[in-house]
Protein backbone atom coordinates (compact mmCIF):
# COMPACT_ATOMS: atom_id res chain seq x y z
CA UNK A 1 0.00 0.00 0.00
CA UNK A 2 1.91 3.85 -0.93
CA UNK A 3 1.49 5.86 2.11
CA UNK A 4 -0.96 8.11 0.51
CA UNK A 5 -3.58 5.40 0.44
CA UNK A 6 -2.54 4.17 4.28
CA UNK A 7 -3.13 7.63 5.35
CA UNK A 8 -6.31 7.63 3.22
CA UNK A 9 -7.67 4.26 5.16
CA UNK A 10 -6.67 5.67 8.19
CA UNK A 11 -8.94 8.77 8.19
CA UNK A 12 -11.73 6.21 7.21
CA UNK A 13 -11.06 4.46 10.15
CA UNK A 14 -10.77 7.29 12.98
CA UNK A 15 -14.53 8.17 12.25
CA UNK A 16 -15.25 4.75 12.09
CA UNK A 17 -13.44 3.84 15.40
CA UNK A 18 -15.80 6.10 17.56
CA UNK A 19 -18.67 4.20 16.95
CA UNK A 20 -16.97 0.67 17.32
CA UNK A 21 -16.14 1.99 20.69
CA UNK A 22 -19.88 3.04 21.39
CA UNK A 23 -20.89 -0.20 20.34
CA UNK A 24 -19.12 -1.70 22.16
CA UNK A 25 -19.35 0.19 24.92
CA UNK A 26 -23.13 -0.70 24.53
CA UNK A 27 -23.26 -4.14 24.69
CA UNK A 28 -20.87 -4.05 27.85
CA UNK A 29 -19.35 -2.28 30.73
CA UNK A 30 -15.32 -2.44 29.84
CA UNK A 31 -12.14 -1.29 30.77
CA UNK A 32 -9.51 0.38 28.59
CA UNK A 33 -7.37 -3.02 27.27
CA UNK A 34 -10.66 -5.07 26.62
CA UNK A 35 -12.05 -2.42 24.42
CA UNK A 36 -8.59 -3.12 22.47
CA UNK A 37 -8.62 -6.81 22.91
CA UNK A 38 -12.61 -7.03 21.72
CA UNK A 39 -11.48 -4.64 18.59
CA UNK A 40 -8.44 -6.55 17.56
CA UNK A 41 -11.07 -9.33 16.59
CA UNK A 42 -12.42 -7.06 13.81
CA UNK A 43 -10.05 -6.99 11.18
CA UNK A 44 -9.92 -3.44 9.83
CA UNK A 45 -10.50 -2.05 12.84
CA UNK A 46 -7.99 -3.36 15.03
CA UNK A 47 -6.30 -0.84 17.29
CA UNK A 48 -3.62 0.05 19.44
CA UNK A 49 -4.20 1.83 22.93
CA UNK A 50 -2.21 4.68 21.26
CA UNK A 51 -5.51 5.54 18.89
CA UNK A 52 -8.02 4.57 21.61
CA UNK A 53 -7.31 5.62 24.67
CA UNK A 54 -7.47 9.56 23.13
CA UNK A 55 -10.83 8.55 21.86
CA UNK A 56 -11.92 7.26 25.29
CA UNK A 57 -10.33 10.51 26.62
CA UNK A 58 -12.79 12.29 24.45
CA UNK A 59 -15.87 10.32 24.41
CA UNK A 60 -15.13 10.91 28.65
CA UNK A 61 -15.03 14.67 28.34
CA UNK A 62 -18.12 14.80 26.28
CA UNK A 63 -20.19 12.60 28.66
CA UNK A 64 -21.04 9.89 26.29
CA UNK A 65 -19.83 7.50 28.64
CA UNK A 66 -19.09 7.74 32.48
CA UNK A 67 -16.53 5.76 34.11
CA UNK A 68 -16.16 3.53 37.60
CA UNK A 69 -13.18 2.38 39.10
CA UNK A 70 -13.08 -1.26 39.89
CA UNK A 71 -11.07 -3.44 42.29
CA UNK A 72 -9.25 -5.82 40.20
CA UNK A 73 -8.58 -9.49 41.67
CA UNK A 74 -4.83 -8.80 40.46
CA UNK A 75 -3.06 -5.66 40.15
CA UNK A 76 -4.16 -1.78 40.91
CA UNK A 77 -8.17 -0.47 40.92
CA UNK A 78 -9.22 -0.64 36.52
CA UNK A 79 -11.18 1.86 35.43
CA UNK A 80 -14.67 0.74 33.62
CA UNK A 81 -16.04 2.74 30.58
CA UNK A 82 -19.91 2.33 30.18
CA UNK A 83 -21.80 4.45 27.81
CA UNK A 84 -24.33 7.46 29.34
CA UNK A 85 -27.59 7.82 28.34
CA UNK A 86 -26.65 10.52 26.48
CA UNK A 87 -23.89 7.84 24.71
CA UNK A 88 -26.50 5.81 24.25
CA UNK A 89 -28.34 8.34 21.82
CA UNK A 90 -25.22 9.29 20.02
CA UNK A 91 -24.64 5.06 19.50
CA UNK A 92 -28.49 5.10 17.64
CA UNK A 93 -27.72 8.37 15.91
CA UNK A 94 -24.37 7.40 14.75
CA UNK A 95 -25.57 4.08 14.16
CA UNK A 96 -28.30 5.23 11.67
CA UNK A 97 -26.00 7.66 9.95
CA UNK A 98 -23.49 4.68 9.81
CA UNK A 99 -25.78 2.54 7.68
CA UNK A 100 -27.01 5.10 5.54
CA UNK A 101 -23.54 5.95 4.52
CA UNK A 102 -22.09 2.37 3.76
CA UNK A 103 -25.31 1.30 1.99
CA UNK A 104 -25.05 4.44 -0.31
CA UNK A 105 -20.84 4.01 -0.32
CA UNK A 106 -21.89 0.06 -0.79
CA UNK A 107 -24.34 0.75 -3.86
CA UNK A 108 -21.70 3.23 -5.51
CA UNK A 109 -18.71 0.52 -5.30
CA UNK A 110 -21.12 -2.18 -6.72
CA UNK A 111 -21.48 0.19 -9.54
CA UNK A 112 -17.97 0.99 -9.80
CA UNK A 113 -17.31 -2.90 -10.08
CA UNK A 114 -20.06 -3.56 -12.16
CA UNK A 115 -18.72 -0.86 -14.65
CA UNK A 116 -15.16 -1.93 -14.61
CA UNK B 1 3.04 4.39 44.49
CA UNK B 2 2.36 1.47 47.17
CA UNK B 3 3.48 -0.99 44.46
CA UNK B 4 7.29 -0.62 43.05
CA UNK B 5 7.31 -1.63 40.07
CA UNK B 6 9.98 -4.18 38.24
CA UNK B 7 11.34 -1.87 36.05
CA UNK B 8 11.55 0.75 38.54
CA UNK B 9 13.06 -1.04 41.02
CA UNK B 10 15.47 -2.31 38.83
CA UNK B 11 17.93 0.44 39.45
CA UNK B 12 15.95 3.09 41.60
CA UNK B 13 15.25 5.13 37.96
CA UNK B 14 11.73 6.80 37.02
CA UNK B 15 9.49 3.90 35.88
CA UNK B 16 9.06 4.26 32.64
CA UNK B 17 5.29 4.64 32.99
CA UNK B 18 6.62 7.78 34.54
CA UNK B 19 8.81 8.82 32.03
CA UNK B 20 5.98 8.17 29.28
CA UNK B 21 3.78 10.67 31.33
CA UNK B 22 6.02 13.50 31.92
CA UNK B 23 6.94 13.12 28.10
CA UNK B 24 3.61 13.13 26.93
CA UNK B 25 2.24 16.03 29.33
CA UNK B 26 4.90 18.23 28.26
CA UNK B 27 3.42 18.05 24.90
CA UNK B 28 0.18 18.73 25.79
CA UNK B 29 0.64 22.66 26.28
CA UNK B 30 -2.00 23.30 24.36
CA UNK B 31 -4.86 21.91 26.61
CA UNK B 32 -6.09 23.53 29.79
CA UNK B 33 -4.55 22.86 32.90
CA UNK B 34 -7.75 20.67 33.17
CA UNK B 35 -7.77 19.16 30.16
CA UNK B 36 -3.95 17.82 30.59
CA UNK B 37 -4.60 16.70 34.11
CA UNK B 38 -7.80 14.76 32.81
CA UNK B 39 -5.73 13.40 29.79
CA UNK B 40 -2.72 12.65 32.33
CA UNK B 41 -4.79 10.96 34.78
CA UNK B 42 -6.96 9.03 32.20
CA UNK B 43 -4.10 7.52 30.83
CA UNK B 44 -2.37 6.68 33.94
CA UNK B 45 -4.82 4.60 34.92
CA UNK B 46 -5.21 2.94 31.88
CA UNK B 47 -1.27 2.45 31.69
CA UNK B 48 -0.88 0.87 35.06
CA UNK B 49 -3.55 -1.29 34.52
CA UNK B 50 -2.28 -2.46 31.21
CA UNK B 51 1.16 -2.72 32.66
CA UNK B 52 -0.43 -4.92 35.02
CA UNK B 53 -0.69 -7.83 32.42
CA UNK B 54 2.27 -7.32 30.08
CA UNK B 55 4.31 -5.19 32.09
CA UNK B 56 5.64 -1.44 31.83
CA UNK B 57 7.55 -1.65 28.80
CA UNK B 58 5.27 -3.42 26.49
CA UNK B 59 2.17 -1.61 27.83
CA UNK B 60 4.05 2.12 27.07
CA UNK B 61 5.55 0.76 23.78
CA UNK B 62 1.83 -0.24 22.59
CA UNK B 63 1.00 3.22 22.68
CA UNK B 64 3.73 4.54 20.06
CA UNK B 65 5.88 7.58 20.12
CA UNK B 66 4.55 10.06 23.06
CA UNK B 67 4.47 12.92 20.68
CA UNK B 68 2.43 10.57 18.19
CA UNK B 69 0.00 10.13 21.37
CA UNK B 70 0.19 13.83 21.96
CA UNK B 71 -0.99 14.97 18.89
CA UNK B 72 -3.48 12.27 18.89
CA UNK B 73 -5.37 13.56 22.29
CA UNK B 74 -4.55 17.05 21.11
CA UNK B 75 -7.30 16.26 17.88
CA UNK B 76 -9.49 13.98 19.73
CA UNK B 77 -10.22 16.71 22.44
CA UNK B 78 -9.85 19.90 19.84
CA UNK B 79 -13.00 17.99 17.52
CA UNK B 80 -14.69 18.38 21.08
CA UNK B 81 -14.72 22.38 21.24
CA UNK B 82 -16.94 24.06 19.02
CA UNK B 83 -15.52 27.55 17.98
CA UNK B 84 -13.17 30.00 20.33
CA UNK B 85 -13.60 29.59 24.02
CA UNK B 86 -13.59 32.81 26.23
CA UNK B 87 -11.36 33.23 29.32
CA UNK B 88 -15.25 33.25 31.16
CA UNK B 89 -18.77 34.88 31.01
CA UNK B 90 -20.74 37.67 32.99
CA UNK B 91 -24.10 37.57 33.14
CA UNK B 92 -24.02 35.19 29.85
CA UNK B 93 -21.80 37.12 28.21
CA UNK B 94 -18.15 36.06 27.37
CA UNK B 95 -15.39 38.16 28.60
CA UNK B 96 -11.51 37.82 28.03
CA UNK B 97 -8.86 39.57 29.05
CA UNK B 98 -5.63 37.70 28.09
CA UNK B 99 -4.45 40.07 25.45
CA UNK B 100 -5.10 39.90 21.73
CA UNK B 101 -2.06 39.07 19.15
CA UNK B 102 -2.74 40.40 15.71
CA UNK B 103 -2.76 36.79 14.97
CA UNK B 104 -6.14 35.40 17.44
CA UNK B 105 -7.85 38.58 16.18
CA UNK B 106 -7.38 37.90 12.63
CA UNK B 107 -8.63 34.04 13.44
CA UNK B 108 -11.72 35.59 15.13
CA UNK B 109 -12.55 37.74 12.58
CA UNK B 110 -12.15 35.69 9.96
CA UNK B 111 -13.16 32.12 10.54
CA UNK B 112 -15.02 30.28 7.80
CA UNK B 113 -15.07 26.91 9.47
CA UNK B 114 -17.15 28.48 12.35
CA UNK B 115 -20.69 28.60 11.44
CA UNK B 116 -21.53 30.89 14.24
CA UNK B 117 -21.69 34.83 13.32
CA UNK B 118 -20.96 36.11 16.68
CA UNK B 119 -18.42 34.96 18.22
CA UNK B 120 -16.89 36.03 21.76
CA UNK B 121 -14.75 39.12 21.39
CA UNK B 122 -11.21 38.68 21.96
CA UNK B 123 -10.59 41.56 24.43
CA UNK B 124 -13.04 42.72 26.50
CA UNK B 125 -16.67 42.17 27.34
CA UNK B 126 -19.26 40.96 24.17
CA UNK B 127 -19.17 39.27 20.89
CA UNK B 128 -17.05 40.00 17.73
CA UNK B 129 -18.60 39.36 14.31
CA UNK B 130 -16.71 36.36 12.12
CA UNK B 131 -16.78 37.98 8.87
CA UNK B 132 -15.72 34.60 7.35
CA UNK B 133 -19.11 33.30 8.78
CA UNK B 134 -20.92 35.84 7.55
CA UNK B 135 -19.08 35.45 3.69
CA UNK B 136 -20.42 31.64 3.77
CA UNK B 137 -23.75 32.63 4.38
CA UNK B 138 -23.78 34.86 1.43
CA UNK B 139 -22.58 32.18 -0.68
CA UNK B 140 -19.38 34.10 -1.22
CA UNK B 141 -16.90 31.89 -0.30
CA UNK B 142 -17.51 28.41 0.44
CA UNK B 143 -16.16 26.75 4.29
CA UNK B 144 -13.18 25.15 3.02
CA UNK B 145 -12.10 27.79 0.71
CA UNK B 146 -10.07 29.73 3.26
CA UNK B 147 -7.63 27.95 5.56
CA UNK B 148 -4.95 29.93 6.29
CA UNK B 149 -2.91 29.34 3.53
CA UNK B 150 -4.88 31.29 0.97
CA UNK B 151 -4.09 34.33 3.03
CA UNK B 152 -0.48 33.94 1.76
CA UNK B 153 -1.52 33.35 -1.33
CA UNK B 154 -2.70 37.07 -1.61
CA UNK B 155 -0.99 38.80 -4.00
CA UNK B 156 1.26 41.86 -1.93
CA UNK B 157 -0.89 44.47 -3.53
CA UNK B 158 -3.67 43.43 -2.72
CA UNK B 159 -2.59 43.86 0.56
CA UNK B 160 -1.22 47.10 0.85
CA UNK B 161 -4.31 48.45 -1.15
CA UNK B 162 -6.59 47.12 1.76
CA UNK B 163 -3.80 48.66 3.75
CA UNK B 164 -4.18 52.06 2.18
CA UNK B 165 -8.01 52.36 2.36
CA UNK B 166 -7.81 52.77 6.57
CA UNK B 167 -4.96 55.07 5.68
CA UNK B 168 -7.07 57.20 3.47
CA UNK B 169 -9.87 57.66 6.12
CA UNK B 170 -7.70 58.06 8.76
CA UNK B 171 -6.25 60.99 6.75
CA UNK B 172 -9.21 61.93 5.30
CA UNK B 173 -10.71 62.56 8.90
CA UNK B 174 -7.86 64.72 9.70
CA UNK B 175 -8.21 66.88 6.93
CA UNK B 176 -11.93 67.30 7.75
CA UNK B 177 -11.23 68.21 11.05
CA UNK B 178 -7.93 70.87 10.27
CA UNK B 179 -10.12 72.51 7.10
CA UNK B 180 -12.95 73.46 9.09
CA UNK B 181 -11.14 73.60 12.23
CA UNK B 182 -11.42 78.11 11.90
CA UNK B 183 -15.03 77.97 11.68
CA UNK B 184 -15.71 75.62 14.09
CA UNK B 185 -17.67 76.73 17.56
CA UNK B 186 -16.05 76.06 20.54
CA UNK B 187 -18.51 73.95 21.68
CA UNK B 188 -19.44 70.76 19.11
CA UNK B 189 -22.22 68.19 19.62
CA UNK B 190 -21.37 65.28 20.52
CA UNK B 191 -24.42 63.11 21.18
CA UNK B 192 -27.64 63.01 19.19
CA UNK B 193 -31.04 62.18 20.53
CA UNK B 194 -33.49 59.68 19.41
CA UNK B 195 -34.71 62.64 17.32
CA UNK B 196 -31.79 62.84 15.39
CA UNK B 197 -30.95 66.30 16.81
CA UNK B 198 -27.62 66.53 19.16
CA UNK B 199 -28.60 67.23 22.88
CA UNK B 200 -25.24 67.13 24.47
CA UNK B 201 -21.94 69.35 23.63
CA UNK B 202 -18.66 69.55 24.66
CA UNK B 203 -15.72 72.09 24.01
CA UNK B 204 -14.34 70.86 20.34
CA UNK B 205 -10.54 70.31 21.34
CA UNK B 206 -11.97 67.48 23.65
CA UNK B 207 -14.47 66.19 21.30
CA UNK B 208 -12.17 66.10 18.44
CA UNK B 209 -9.09 64.86 20.63
CA UNK B 210 -11.14 61.92 22.18
CA UNK B 211 -12.10 60.64 18.50
CA UNK B 212 -8.30 60.65 16.93
CA UNK B 213 -7.21 58.83 19.96
CA UNK B 214 -9.85 55.84 19.63
CA UNK B 215 -9.49 56.09 15.36
CA UNK B 216 -6.83 57.85 14.21
CA UNK B 217 -3.97 56.52 16.86
CA UNK B 218 -4.80 52.93 17.11
CA UNK B 219 -4.80 52.99 13.18
CA UNK B 220 -1.63 54.36 12.96
CA UNK B 221 0.02 52.03 15.37
CA UNK B 222 -1.48 49.04 13.58
CA UNK B 223 0.02 50.09 10.27
CA UNK B 224 3.35 50.61 11.20
CA UNK B 225 3.00 47.42 13.40
CA UNK B 226 1.90 45.21 10.48
CA UNK B 227 5.22 46.51 8.17
CA UNK B 228 7.03 44.09 10.49
CA UNK B 229 8.29 41.13 8.21
CA UNK B 230 7.08 39.06 10.96
CA UNK B 231 3.45 39.74 10.23
CA UNK B 232 1.47 37.46 8.47
CA UNK B 233 -0.49 38.26 5.66
CA UNK B 234 -3.59 37.48 7.39
CA UNK B 235 -2.71 39.70 10.32
CA UNK B 236 -2.32 42.39 7.72
CA UNK B 237 -5.72 42.14 6.27
CA UNK B 238 -7.28 41.78 9.64
CA UNK B 239 -5.45 45.12 10.17
CA UNK B 240 -6.82 46.51 7.11
CA UNK B 241 -10.61 45.27 8.40
CA UNK B 242 -10.29 46.10 11.87
CA UNK B 243 -8.95 49.63 11.27
CA UNK B 244 -10.92 50.24 8.13
CA UNK B 245 -13.72 50.11 10.39
CA UNK B 246 -12.07 52.92 12.42
CA UNK B 247 -11.57 54.32 9.57
CA UNK B 248 -15.43 54.82 8.60
CA UNK B 249 -16.35 55.53 12.37
CA UNK B 250 -13.93 57.80 12.45
CA UNK B 251 -14.56 60.25 9.78
CA UNK B 252 -18.39 59.54 9.95
CA UNK B 253 -18.63 61.11 13.53
CA UNK B 254 -16.12 63.90 12.17
CA UNK B 255 -18.60 64.57 9.14
CA UNK B 256 -21.47 64.14 11.64
CA UNK B 257 -20.37 66.64 14.12
CA UNK B 258 -18.95 69.29 11.71
CA UNK B 259 -22.22 69.53 9.48
CA UNK B 260 -24.20 69.90 13.36
CA UNK B 261 -21.62 72.04 14.28
CA UNK B 262 -23.62 75.03 13.83
CA UNK B 263 -26.81 74.34 15.05
CA UNK B 264 -28.33 71.64 12.16
CA UNK B 265 -29.64 68.58 12.67
CA UNK B 266 -28.79 66.30 10.15
CA UNK B 267 -30.51 63.53 11.35
CA UNK B 268 -29.74 60.47 13.10
CA UNK B 269 -26.84 59.24 11.22
CA UNK B 270 -25.32 57.04 13.59
CA UNK B 271 -26.98 53.84 12.34
CA UNK B 272 -25.74 54.62 8.91
CA UNK B 273 -22.30 55.33 9.85
CA UNK B 274 -21.85 51.85 11.79
CA UNK B 275 -23.43 49.88 8.95
CA UNK B 276 -21.09 51.36 6.53
CA UNK B 277 -18.36 50.78 8.69
CA UNK B 278 -19.48 47.08 8.80
CA UNK B 279 -19.90 46.81 5.27
CA UNK B 280 -16.08 48.05 4.80
CA UNK B 281 -14.73 46.13 7.47
CA UNK B 282 -16.07 42.87 5.79
CA UNK B 283 -15.07 43.93 1.92
CA UNK B 284 -11.51 44.60 3.46
CA UNK B 285 -11.85 41.23 4.78
CA UNK B 286 -13.51 39.42 1.61
CA UNK B 287 -11.73 41.02 -1.35
CA UNK B 288 -8.22 39.65 -0.66
CA UNK B 289 -9.61 36.89 0.58
CA UNK B 290 -10.84 36.10 -2.63
CA UNK B 291 -8.26 37.66 -4.45
CA UNK B 292 -5.80 34.73 -2.39
CA UNK B 293 -8.44 31.96 -3.36
CA UNK B 294 -7.80 32.80 -7.41
CA UNK B 295 -4.33 32.88 -6.78
CA UNK B 296 -4.56 29.21 -5.57
CA UNK B 297 -7.00 28.20 -8.27
CA UNK B 298 -5.03 29.14 -11.07
CA UNK B 299 -2.09 27.48 -9.31
CA UNK B 300 -3.82 24.50 -8.94
CA UNK B 301 -5.32 24.56 -12.59
CA UNK B 302 -1.66 24.74 -13.85
CA UNK B 303 -0.27 22.71 -11.22
CA UNK B 304 1.89 19.29 -12.13
CA UNK B 305 -1.25 17.11 -11.61
CA UNK B 306 -2.89 18.56 -14.34
CA UNK B 307 -0.31 18.71 -16.26
CA UNK B 308 0.44 14.69 -15.98
CA UNK B 309 -3.10 14.59 -16.88
CA UNK B 310 -3.01 16.74 -19.76
CA UNK B 311 -0.13 14.65 -21.10
CA UNK B 312 -1.83 10.72 -20.53
CA UNK B 313 -5.00 12.12 -22.00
Amino acid sequence: MTPARDDRAAQFRKGALELAILALLGRDELYGVEIVDRLSAYPGIEATGGTVYPLLGRLSKSGAVVTTWRESPVGPPRKYYRLSEGGRRELLAMAEAWRDLSSGIEALLGEVSAGA
Amino acid sequence: MPEVSPVAARAGETSVIDAYLADVGARLSGLSRAERQDTLGELESLLRADAERVGEDAAVRALGPAAEYASRVCEALHLESEGPTPQGTILGMPYDFRGASVKRVSERLWDTTNPRVFVPRLFGLGWTVNFGAVAVRLHLVRPDDAPDAVFERIPSRAVSAALAVPAAFALAEVLLVALSWSSLPDLVPVHWGVSGAPDDWTSRIIAFGLLGLVTVVPTIVALVRVTRASCTQRGRVAAASATGFLGVLGLGIAAMTIADADGGASGNLMWLVLSAAFVTAFVLLLVPVRLGVRAEWRDALVGPQRRAKKGKG
